[in-house]
């Protein structure tokens, strides 16, 4: 996949505004655009693990780091690391989408049981992902709570640490909730075997 | 054992969490030889999730960053954090802001007028009574009007007394007040304003005399006086034997001497007092009493001294009861009935100024005084409607917010 760097578009992204006496910290966070060229992957990836289909995860996507460009100037990364800042950005859009969708039935597609979704999250089908069917609806058997941090982890691809300042719990939480949904993940492609 | 394999169970998690960190962060990851079956499974499952990442489509991925760039170029106004930073809502504008103080302000002034007016009719009429003590125009205006409305509901009232006991029908009301009961130990009185025409007071005088005589009681007082205008008036205090419903009857006489201006009885039910004083005399006399067995018994000289010390104690308690007790059984077996007569220059003693009076400056002095109550009601009120106020602004700010955010969406 051609990087941006590669297809030699100009870089016209603002510079954040600086601000009197910080001296740029966290190299990546520099300025707006290389935060663009270091996350649009991982966010548009851990959107695609929370949505459903490319179409949506794109749109959501856009909004997410236009969202992130206007709230810019509003980040101070001696504050916050500027992957929590973006990932709190997107999991907010996330909800909005969730949201917007469980007030459109009419959107949500026939075949799914009107109205069986949560409100607040209604199921992706994780068209986007590139897996095999049997993996793609263990997924869906998650928890959102696990399912979150698997797309965290795998999608987002951020340290266990990050996760943890994300959702406000502790590393080591982290780690029991991925372990656990893998094993889920392990037992019910198993079952899944035996029933075939 | 349990704990052995717990300590296993989180060493092999750890292990299996450091591999899976190692394989999404694209280093190279040896499976461990002989490693348990189930985390071998669960690695490969993490290197597929992995394997799995989409990326996003170089389409998107210049559209994107030309939609960026072109809000960029369009100076979109000072970038406000609308996501996860910054609770501060950039559409919190003047306006709004305005708007929303204006309509706190009238449901504020709304809210007070209303009270104070509410509150007005209550109050105001207390203010009324209360300042009419040495304005007698004022009292009979009002007591007109509450003689003309006081019937039923000044019967409820009186009904109420007996057993409250404390019957204090201050309303002023004249002719049809109740009669209140000739309960034993209840100290009775009566205050009576009685207009009469001139020359009339020296016989109406006679007649009050007569009637405490004829009800077994006396004149306690009399004090009266001629005006400059060669008009009288005086106060006297009669008192009626509390028998017979004497009380009621006299006062029924009492109406019947002139104009009564205002009419205001009270009963005070002193039974528990009375029983208690009572209780205490019989207690302070036992006492007594064996205290003055004991000094018969005495046999030194200290011991008479003391026993007669304390003896004397109560033999002063019990003068203190006995004329405590005694007061009240006067107090008690007599109503008191204080009558102010007082001549009025022309007419059956109404004064003329009520006939001429429209209540107008009455109006005036009301409405002042409605003005006042106001402001303090909303001062009041500021109590409570500040904080409510609070909560409903951060309510309708997280609203706003809420929908706006959503607005945007489809927008967008």
């Amino acid at each position: 996949m051609a990087t941006t760097e590669e297809t030699g578009i100009s870089m016209k992204l603002p510079k954040r505004q600086s601000r009197s006496g910080s001296p740029a910290a966290a190299g990546l966070a520099d300025d707006f655009d290389s935060l663009y060229r270091r996350y649009l992957k991982p966010v548009y990836a851990y959107v695609c693990y929370r949505v459903d289909g490319r179409a949506t995860a794109e749109d959501v996507t856009a909004q997410i780091f236009e969202k992130a460009w206007r709230g810019f100037a509003e980040f101070d990364p001696r504050r916050s690391e500027a992957s929590t800042w973006l990932f709190t950005i997107a999991r907010n859009c996330l909800t909005d989408h969730y949201r917007s969708q469980a007030r459109k039935p009419a959107v949500v597609e026939l075949d799914r049981e009107a109205g069986a979704g949560a409100p607040t999250d209604p199921e992706p089908m994780l068209e986007a992902l590139q897996l095999r069917q049997e993996l793609r609806e263990a997924l869906l058997e998650l928890d959102a709570h696990e399912r979150e941090i698997v797309a965290l982890k795998f999608g987002a691809v951020i340290t266990n640490r990050e996760i943890s300042r994300l959702l406000e719990i502790t590393e080591t939480n982290v780690g029991t909730i991925l372990y656990r949904a893998l094993r889920k993940l392990k037992t019910r492609l198993e079952g899944g075997m035996k029933n075939d | 054992m349990t704990d052995d394999r717990e300590q296993q169970d989180l060493i092999e998690q750890q292990e299996l969490l450091d591999l899976i960190e190692r394989l999404v962060a694209g280093e190279p990851v040896t499976l461990p030889e002989g490693g348990a079956e189930e985390q071998m499974k669960m690695l490969e499952l993490a290197s597929e999730l992995a394997a799995a990442r989409p990326e996003p489509t170089h389409g998107f991925e210049e559209s994107l960053r030309r939609r960026l760039e072109s809000e960029a170029a369009r100076g979109t106004k000072a970038p406000v954090a609308d996501g996860s930073r910054g609770w501060l809502p950039g559409w919190l504008t003047l306006p709004r802001l305005a708007a929303v103080t204006a309509a706190l302000i009238m449901v504020l002034g709304i809210t007070g007028l209303t009270g104070a007016i509410i509150r007005g009719g209550y109050q105001g009429k207390i203010a009324a009574e209360s300042s009419a003590g040495g304005d007698s125009s004022a009292v009979s205006s009002e007591l007109r009007t509450m003689e003309e409305t006081a019937g039923p509901a000044g019967g409820a009232t009186g009904a109420a007394a007996p057993d409250t006991g404390v019957a204090a029908p201050d309303t002023g009301a004249g002719a049809t007040l109740p009669p209140l009961p000739n309960v034993d130990k209840v100290i009775l009185t009566a205050d009576y304003r009685i207009d009469l025409a001139p020359g009339e007071f020296d016989d109406r005088y006679a007649s009050l005399a007569a009637i405490a005589t004829r009800y077994g009681g006396y004149v306690l007082s009399a004090d009266s006086q001629t005006g400059t205008d060669g008009l009288k008036h005086g106060s006297f205090t009669i008192r009626v034997a509390n028998v017979n419903d004497n009380f009621n009857r006299a006062q029924a006489e009492i109406d019947g001497l002139g104009t009564v201006a205002s009419k205001k009885q009270s009963g005070q039910d002193v039974s528990e007092e009375y029983v208690d004083l009572e209780s205490r005399l019989r207690n302070a006399q036992a006492q007594e009493a064996q205290m003055l067995a004991l000094l018969q018994k005495a046999q030194s000289v200290d011991e008479i001294l003391m026993i007669q010390s304390r003896l004397s104690e109560i033999q002063s308690e019990i003068e203190q009861l006995k004329g405590r007790i005694s007061y009240m059984d006067t107090r008690t077996g007599y109503a008191t009935i204080a009558v102010e007569l007082r001549e009025k220059a022309d007419g059956a003693g109404e004064p003329e100024t009520n006939g001429t009076d429209w209540g107008f400056v009455e109006s005036i002095r009301y409405a002042g005084w409605l003005g006042v109550q106001t402001v303090n009601f909303v001062i009041m009120a500021l109590g409570v409607i500040i904080p409510v106020a609070l909560i409903a602004a951060a309510l309708y700010l997280l609203a706003t917010w809420v929908l706006r955010r959503h607005a945007g969406k489809k927008a967008a």
